[in-house]
C-alpha cells in the first residue's frame, strides 16, 4: 500500500485514482481499519503464540518486554495468594530440606570417620610417619596407599595459546598455579615437538604421557583443545580412550566458543562437568574392602560416646534410685534420716540416728533387697518415744515377770497378774523407768498382791524365809526425832504403822514357826540436846526412854500387844560418825525356839 | 577473565627477564630456563573497560646463530622485541629477531629500548627511524632497574590484545 503512495503521485491520472481510493477504501482508510479492527480478535487470537515464538527466536528483545509483566504478576500473585503459594512451594521444599539434612549428615559421618581413621589407629599413624619420611604431604601419601591410581587435577587447554580454559582438582589445598602449569606444559609439548622431530614426513611428535615415579601427566590432543590429566599411581591403558571421548564431546558443545575464542575463559566454565568426569580413581583392592565396611570408625564412635553416655545416666538414675529407696528406712519406727546424698559414681551416703530398739541397719537393708556394700550409713543413737518402741521397752521389761501378763487395747497395755509385795514394788520402779511411758501408776494397779495366807502353809522354810523378810524389815527401821523431843513425826508415823504390819505378820509366822518373839525398841539421843552440864546425862536418858515409849505407844495403839514390846533408853549414844544423827529409835526382834 | 599470551624477545642481556621480574610478583621456577627456553609469568592488569590476564612468556637466548623456537609464539596476541640503549649490537639483533619473527607471524610488535637509566650509546638514524618504526606499534625507553615506563608498556600491551 504505502509503494502505492510513493508511486503514484507522478502517474497521470492521479485524481481520479485518489478518488476512486477513497471510494473504495473511505476516507483515511477507515472501512480497512474498521473491517480489521471488528475481527482484530480472532486474527490476533490466531497467531499470537506462532508470532511470539517468531519474535523470540529473532531475539530481539522480547524477554526484555516479558520479563518484568511476569515478575510483576508472580509478585501480584504472591502477596494476594500466599497460602496457595505456600502449598504449591511445600513438597519441594520439603524434598529440599531433606535431601541437604541428609546430605549433611552422611558427609559428617564419613568426615569423621576418615579423620579417626587417620588419626588415632596404628595405620593412620604409620602412614603418617612415612608420609613425612618421604616429604610428601600425607593426603598424598594416603592416596598412594589407599588408590590404584587417582586424577588429581584436570586441565582443559586452549592448544593454541597455551591458555588455561578450565582446570577442576580433587582437594584446594594444591598450592600449584594451574595457569603457569598449563603455559609451561603447551611450550615443554613444543620444545618437545620441535626438538625430536625426525621429518616433515612424520609429522610432529607429540607428548602423550609425562611419567615421573609416582606421577603422570596424561595429555590428550584434541584439534583445538588439550585435555590433560595429573594422575597419582599407575595409569590404566583404557583411561586414555575415556579422555579422548571427553576431549572430542567437548570439542563438539563448544565449537563455536573454541573458534572464535579471544582469551575469554567464561565462556567455558561449565566444562566443569565434563572435567569432573574426568576425576577418575580406582581404589586397591584392600582399601576397597575397607570402604564397603562403610564408616565403621565413625560409627563405634558415636556407639562408644553413647554407651558411656547411656551409662553414666544408667548409673545416675540407679544411684538415685537407690536413694530414695534407702530414705525409706527413715518410715521405721526408731530412725530418723539425718542426711542422704549420693556419693561418688554408684554410692549412697547417710547420716542416721538410730534407736537401740528400732530395727537394726544391716537387717532393714537385707530385708529390702538393697545392695549393702553401695550405702555407707553413719548412725548415731538417739531415744525415740513412737509407741511401738515403748512396747517393746515395756516387753522387755516385763520379760523379767514371768507372772505379769499383758493384753494390749489400742497401744495402751493392761497389765495382769499376781506378784509378790516386793515384786510388785520392784516392777512399780521399772516401770516408772521406761521412758516415754506414761501412766506407769495407773498400769501397776491391776496387778494384786499376792496374800501370804496363799502361801504355802505346810512349808516350814517358805515360812521361815518370810519371816527372815519380815524381820529384816523392821530391823532396818529408824525413825528420827526433832531436838530434844520425843513426839513423833508424821514421816516416824508412817514408817510405825508399816513396821506394825510387818509385826504383825512376823508375830503370825512366829506362832507357826512355833517362835518366840519380842521387839526391843531402843531408843538414843545425841549429847546435843542438853543445855545444863550437871543433869545432861540423866536428861538424855530419860529422853531416850521417852522416845522408844511413844514408838512402843504408837505401835499398841497400832493393835500390837504390849506383852511382844520392850522399850529401852540407850541415853547418849556418843558416836564420833554419827554426829547429830544420833535422834532416833531403832528396832530390833528377836526370837529363839518356844520350850 | 581474558587471558592474553604475548612474547618478549631479544637479544642475551638486554634485560628480558628483569623486565618481567619487575613487573611481575613472584619467579616461576627459574629451572625451566636453561632446558626449554622460556620462562612463563602471568599477571592481571585492570584496564579501565575490563580485566585482562597477561600470560607473559619470556623467549632466552635469541641470538642470531641459534634462532628461535617459533612455536613459543603460537597463539599470541602481540609480541615484544627489547634492545638494550648500551650496546648498538643489541638493535642489531633485535633487528634480525624481527625479521625472523615476520616471516612466522604478523601480530602486532612494539619495541622496548631498555636501561634507559644508563648512558646512551647509539641513536637512530634518519633512514633506520623510517624503516624499523613501521614495523612497530609503539617504542618505549623503559628502566628494568627504576621501573620507568615499565607499567605502562605492560598496560599498552593489555589494551593492543583487545583490540
Amino acid at each position: 500500500m504505502s509503494d502505492l503512495d510513493k508511486t503514484t503521485p507522478n502517474a497521470p491520472g492521479n485524481a481520479e485514482m485518489q478518488r476512486l481510493r477513497s471510494l473504495i477504501l473511505g476516507e483515511n482508510n477507515s472501512q480497512v481499519t474498521s473491517t480489521v479492527k471488528d475481527n482484530a480478535r480472532e486474527i490476533v487470537g490466531e497467531v499470537v503464540i506462532e508470532a511470539l515464538h517468531d519474535r523470540q527466536k529473532r531475539g530481539d528483545g522480547l524477554d526484555n518486554v516479558l520479563v518484568p509483566i511476569v515478575e510483576k504478576s508472580v509478585q501480584k500473585s504472591v502477596s494476594n495468594h500466599s497460602e496457595q503459594f505456600v502449598g504449591y512451594l511445600y513438597p519441594l521444599v520439603g524434598r529440599l530440606v531433606r535431601k541437604s539434612v541428609t546430605a549433611f549428615l552422611s558427609e559428617f559421618l564419613e568426615k569423621t570417620n576418615e579423620l579417626i581413621e587417620n588419626s588415632f589407629t596404628l595405620k593412620g599413624i604409620a602412614w603418617r610417619f612415612k608420609a613425612w619420611q618421604a616429604g610428601i604431604s600425607f593426603s598424598q601419601y594416603v592416596a598412594s596407599q589407599t588408590f590404584v591410581f587417582r586424577a588429581e587435577q584436570v586441565f582443559l587447554i586452549h592448544k593454541e595459546t597455551g591458555i588455561l580454559l578450565n582446570s577442576v582438582q580433587r582437594s584446594n589445598d594444591d598450592g600449584t598455579d594451574a595457569d603457569l602449569v598449563s603455559g609451561m606444559l603447551t611450550a615443554i609439548n613444543d620444545f618437545v615437538a620441535d626438538s625430536f622431530t625426525q621429518s616433515q614426513q612424520n609429522g610432529e611428535q607429540n607428548l602423550e604421557v609425562i611419567k615421573t615415579e609416582d606421577f603422570s601427566l596424561v595429555i590428550k590432543r584434541g584439534p583445538q583443545l588439550l585435555l590433560v590429566a595429573a594422575f597419582t599411581g599407575n595409569i590404566p591403558q583404557d583411561i586414555s580412550t575415556k579422555f579422548q571421548v571427553t576431549n572430542e564431546y567437548i570439542h563438539k558443545l563448544y565449537a563455536k566458543e573454541i573458534t572464535e575464542f579471544s582469551g575469554d575463559t567464561v565462556l567455558f566454565e561449565s566444562t566443569s562437568q565434563q572435567l569432573d568426569e574426568c576425576l577418575l580413581a580406582e581404589l586397591r583392592p584392600e582399601a576397597q574392602q575397607e570402604s564397603k565396611k562403610r564408616p565403621i570408625w565413625a560409627l563405634l564412635f558415636v556407639f562408644i560416646v553413647v554407651g558411656v553416655l547411656g551409662y553414666w545416666i544408667f548409673l545416675g538414675i540407679e544411684q538415685n534410685r537407690l536413694l530414695k529407696q534407702f530414705s525409706q528406712i527413715g518410715n521405721e519406727p526408731g530412725i530418723i534420716v539425718n542426711q542422704a546424698q549420693i556419693s561418688g559414681w554408684r554410692d549412697v551416703a547417710f547420716s542416721i540416728l538410730r534407736d537401740p530398739e528400732a530395727i537394726a541397719v544391716d537387717e532393714w537393708i537385707r530385708s529390702q533387697n538393697l545392695d549393702a556394700q553401695l550405702i555407707l550409713v553413719k548412725e548415731k543413737g538417739y531415744l525415740s518415744l513412737e509407741p511401738s518402741l515403748i512396747k517393746a521397752r515395756l516387753n522387755r521389761t516385763l520379760a523379767r515377770y514371768p507372772e505379769v501378763s499383758v493384753k494390749w487395747q489400742e497401744n495402751s497395755p493392761i497389765l495382769s497378774g499376781l506378784v509378790s509385795n516386793a515384786q510388785r514394788q520392784m516392777l512399780a520402779r521399772d516401770l516408772y523407768g521406761i521412758p516415754g511411758l506414761q501412766n506407769a501408776s495407773a498400769m501397776i494397779n491391776p496387778i494384786e498382791v499376792q496374800e501370804l495366807d496363799t502361801v504355802d502353809e505346810d512349808n516350814p522354810e517358805v515360812l521361815r524365809a518370810l519371816f527372815e523378810i519380815n524381820a529384816a524389815k523392821i530391823d532396818s527401821t529408824q525413825i528420827e526425832f526433832e531436838q530434844g523431843q520425843s513426839e513423833i513425826g508424821q514421816q516416824a508415823k508412817l514408817q510405825l504403822s508399816n513396821l506394825a504390819g510387818y509385826l504383825k505378820t512376823s508375830i503370825e509366822l512366829s506362832k507357826k514357826l512355833e517362835l518366840n518373839v519380842g521387839l526391843i525398841i531402843m531408843g538414843a539421843s545425841d549429847s546435843s540436846g542438853s543445855s545444863g552440864s550437871s543433869g545432861s546425862k540423866q536428861f538424855n536418858q530419860s529422853l531416850s526412854l521417852k522416845r522408844a515409849t511413844a514408838a512402843k505407844q504408837f505401835l499398841v495403839e497400832q493393835g500390837i500387844d504390849p506383852e511382844y514390846l520392850n522399850a529401852i533408853g540407850l541415853g547418849v549414844v556418843e558416836l564420833q560418825t554419827t554426829g547429830s544423827g544420833a535422834r532416833k529409835v531403832i528396832f530390833n526382834i528377836i526370837n529363839f525356839k518356844a520350850e | 577473565m581474558i587471558q592474553k599470551k604475548i612474547c618478549l624477545l631479544g637479544a642475551s642481556g638486554v634485560g628480558k627477564t628483569s623486565l618481567v621480574k619487575q613487573y611481575v610478583e613472584g619467579i616461576f621456577s627459574d629451572k625451566y630456563l636453561t632446558t626449554i627456553g622460556v620462562k612463563i609469568d602471568k599477571k592481571v592488569v585492570e584496564l579501565a573497560v575490563e580485566k585482562v590476564q597477561l600470560m607473559i612468556w619470556d623467549l632466552e637466548g635469541i641470538d642470531r646463530y641459534c634462532g628461535f623456537q617459533a612455536k613459543y609464539l603460537r597463539g599470541a596476541s602481540a609480541y615484544v622485541i627489547i634492545t638494550d640503549q648500551t650496546r648498538s649490537q643489541s638493535l642489531v639483533e633485535g633487528m634480525e629477531i624481527q625479521r625472523m619473527v615476520r616471516e612466522v607471524s604478523d601480530i602486532p610488535a612494539i619495541l622496548i629500548i631498555n636501561k634507559s637509566d644508563l648512558e646512551v650509546a647509539w641513536h637512530w638514524t634518519e633512514s633506520e627511524l623510517n624503516g624499523y618504526s613501521k614495523e612497530f606499534v609503539n617504542t618505549f625507553n623503559t628502566s628494568a632497574k627504576t621501573g620507568d615506563q615499565v607499567e605502562d608498556v605492560f598496560k599498552f600491551l593489555a589494551q593492543l590484545c583487545l583490540k
